[in-house]
């Protein structure tokens, strides 16, 4: 029914690493539109104003608008600074997040004309390892930034940022090893497939206590309030990027939000199922994820709907006719999701075009993850909205005092739980 | 072939970068450097199917001690003049020319043959194999590892804190 080199290039283990890098980098460099989008529209929300909202439905274009005006200012380099040093930093910061999703999985094995099959770019069998290693370079990009910025500043906030990623690198490696033990693995798709069948299998209800020192340590790790102190305004200008202009900054800027994307979905993997609904299994039956997938279809056909009908009500000051058109965009999109789903239910997929069937359940799976995602991700900026900035000795007592001890504590604890088989 | 050029590459890339270490007039740089030689080296362990030891390779001395070293440097935070002028020194000439003779040593015994290494088994360098190697046969050197950097920290706490209670 397929032709030979289809089934070649469907079934070659290069297109799904391929397919995975692509999934990846779109979830995060696109993805940094939306983050900034959402960034600004959410501490908007939480202000009570209504944040940028006059480009295109709902502001998004203004994401797009902030991107050129960065790209267009001009480029400059302080004078007595480190030049090639100043020009490396920046890209430190965004190369080491954006390794990191090489080890991310991103749906559950899925067979494929016989062949299995997972969205991972590498499947190393010390994956969460590889994470902690390449981590621990980011504090790089912020030390020789500041350093070669010849500014004093930019100095100070440098050295804070590295005492400040130093400690909590400790707790956050250790937080890790309470979960390596309640796993017995170090394959981050062998931990979410630990995390299968009932919610008490999530990490987030095994080991809470890793969850919360992981959740804070990695705030820390990304330099997000409440630890900014890296940058903190009212004492240090801006920090390690005072002297970053244009692209540079843009480039500290997106490293920032592809360091908060890959701890949110680090979190989701860790602790709260990675791709797995709770009982989907005991529900729907042996392969959950490819019967739900008609009822995704209808869910987003119905996001849609509400989308639509809310740009379709007439406001003052707002492109009205734009709204319009897209109001009739998402319509057209929720009848042909809404179709899909019907044709999807109405012909046995499952048994008539297995191969149609496991590509879904791929699918439905990176839905899932990036709803799961979704939530953390706005978690950082809920926080960051609704939270001051701790002091810098207080930064330093919670690291080392409390964090850490406690860290230590629960792999104790977690061990003499797995030693009795309680967990 | 992929992995001749990758150990070409990296071999290359780490000698080159443990040359500038030294020839390199400023500190940050050398420090640089040496991170990016750290990161070949990882990079050659990965190559010998030592997975698990390039990881930790790089999380250790790139990720760990050489952000101590980096942080020292910029705290010195040395003005170019106090750097001083290189000059010829009579230890520089010696080193180049036990360079020369170590070059020449190696070249008289390289034969271009490969060693014949014992072949790789299934869990060669997993965490599972290098586990049961240090909490096995190896658990003497290990612990004697261990006190020694703890007899390290308390130095460090001694000499730092004034007041011990």
């Amino acid at each position: 029914m397929i032709p030979e080199w289809v089934q070649d290039i469907l079934t070659s283990k290069w297109t799904w690493a391929a397919l995975a890098l692509v999934v990846a980098y779109v979830l995060t460099l696109v993805g940094i539109v939306v983050y900034t989008w959402l960034e600004r529209r959410g501490a908007a929300f939480i202000q009570r104003r209504p944040g940028p909202n006059r480009r295109g439905p709902y502001g998004i274009v203004q994401a797009v608008a902030d991107a050129v005006k960065l790209a267009t200012k001009e480029d400059v380099v302080p004078a007595g600074a480190n030049k090639w040093l100043h020009a490396v930093a920046p890209m430190i910061g965004m190369t080491v997040a954006l390794t990191i999703i090489a080890v991310i999985p991103f749906s559950g094995d899925f067979e494929l004309f016989g062949q299995t099959f997972r969205l991972q770019i590498a499947d190393m069998n010390f994956g969460f390892i590889f994470i902690l290693a390449i981590s621990s370079l980011a504090v790089y990009g912020v030390a020789l930034g500041g350093w070669s910025s010849n500014n004093k500043y930019s100095l100070l906030g440098s050295l804070r940022s590295g005492a400040q990623m130093i400690s909590y690198e400790i707790s956050l490696g250790l937080s890790l090893v309470g979960v390596l033990l309640i796993y017995n693995t170090v394959k981050l798709d062998e931990m979410v497939i630990a995390q299968t069948g009932a919610i008490w299998h999530w990490g987030v209800v095994q080991a809470p206590m890793a969850f919360l020192i992981f959740l804070t340590s990695s705030y820390a790790e990304a330099n997000r309030v409440p630890f900014d102190l890296v940058e903190a305004d009212s004492e240090l200008v801006a920090g390690f990027h005072t002297e970053y202009s244009s692209l540079r900054f843009g480039l500290f800027y997106m490293g920032e939000y592809v360091h908060m994307a890959v701890s949110a979905i680090l979190t989701v993997i860790l602790f709260f199922g990675g791709w797995h609904i709770p009982w989907a299994e005991e529900i729907f039956g042996s392969a959950p994820y490819v019967t739900l997938f008609p009822w995704l279809l209808f869910g987003a056909a119905l996001v849609c709907l509400v989308i639509a009908w809310d740009t379709s009500r007439p406001r003052r000051r707002v492109h009205t006719r734009g709204n319009l058109l897209l109001a009739f965009l998402l319509v057209c999109v929720a009848g042909s999701a809404a179709a899909l789903g019907g044709l999807y239910l109405a012909g046995d997929v499952q048994t008539e075009i297995p191969w149609l069937a496991s590509i879904c359940g791929m699918l439905t799976q990176v839905i899932v993850l990036v709803l799961k995602f979704a939530f953390f991700f706005w978690l950082f900026i809920w926080v960051r909205w609704t939270l001051p900035r701790f002091r810098y000795d207080q930064l330093m007592k919670l690291g080392w005092k409390v964090m850490l001890p406690l860290a230590l504590l629960n792999i104790g604890v977690t061990g003499v739980l797995v030693l009795l088989g309680v967990l | 072939m992929w992995e001749a050029i990758f150990f070409w590459g990296f071999g290359g890339l780490a000698a080159a970068l443990a040359v500038l270490v030294i020839a390199m007039k400023n500190p940050i740089h050398s420090a640089v450097a040496l991170i990016g030689n750290m990161f070949c080296l990882a990079a050659l362990f990965a190559l010998l199917d030592a997975h698990f030891l390039a990881a930790i390779q790089v999380l250790v001395y790139a990720g760990a001690i050489m952000v101590l070293f980096m942080f020292v440097i910029m705290l010195l935070n040395l003005k170019a003049e106090e750097l001083g002028r290189s000059r010829r020194t009579l230890a520089k000439g010696l080193g180049l020319v036990l360079l020369a003779w170590v070059a020449v040593r190696f070249l008289a015994e390289f034969k271009g043959e490969a060693l014949a290494l014992p072949a790789v088994t299934e869990d060669y360098g997993t965490i599972e194999s290098i586990g049961r190697l240090i909490f096995g046969p190896q658990i003497l050197p290990f612990e004697v590892a261990s006190v020694l950097l703890l007899a390290a920290i308390l130095g460090a706490v001694t000499i730092a804190k004034k007041r011990l209670w």
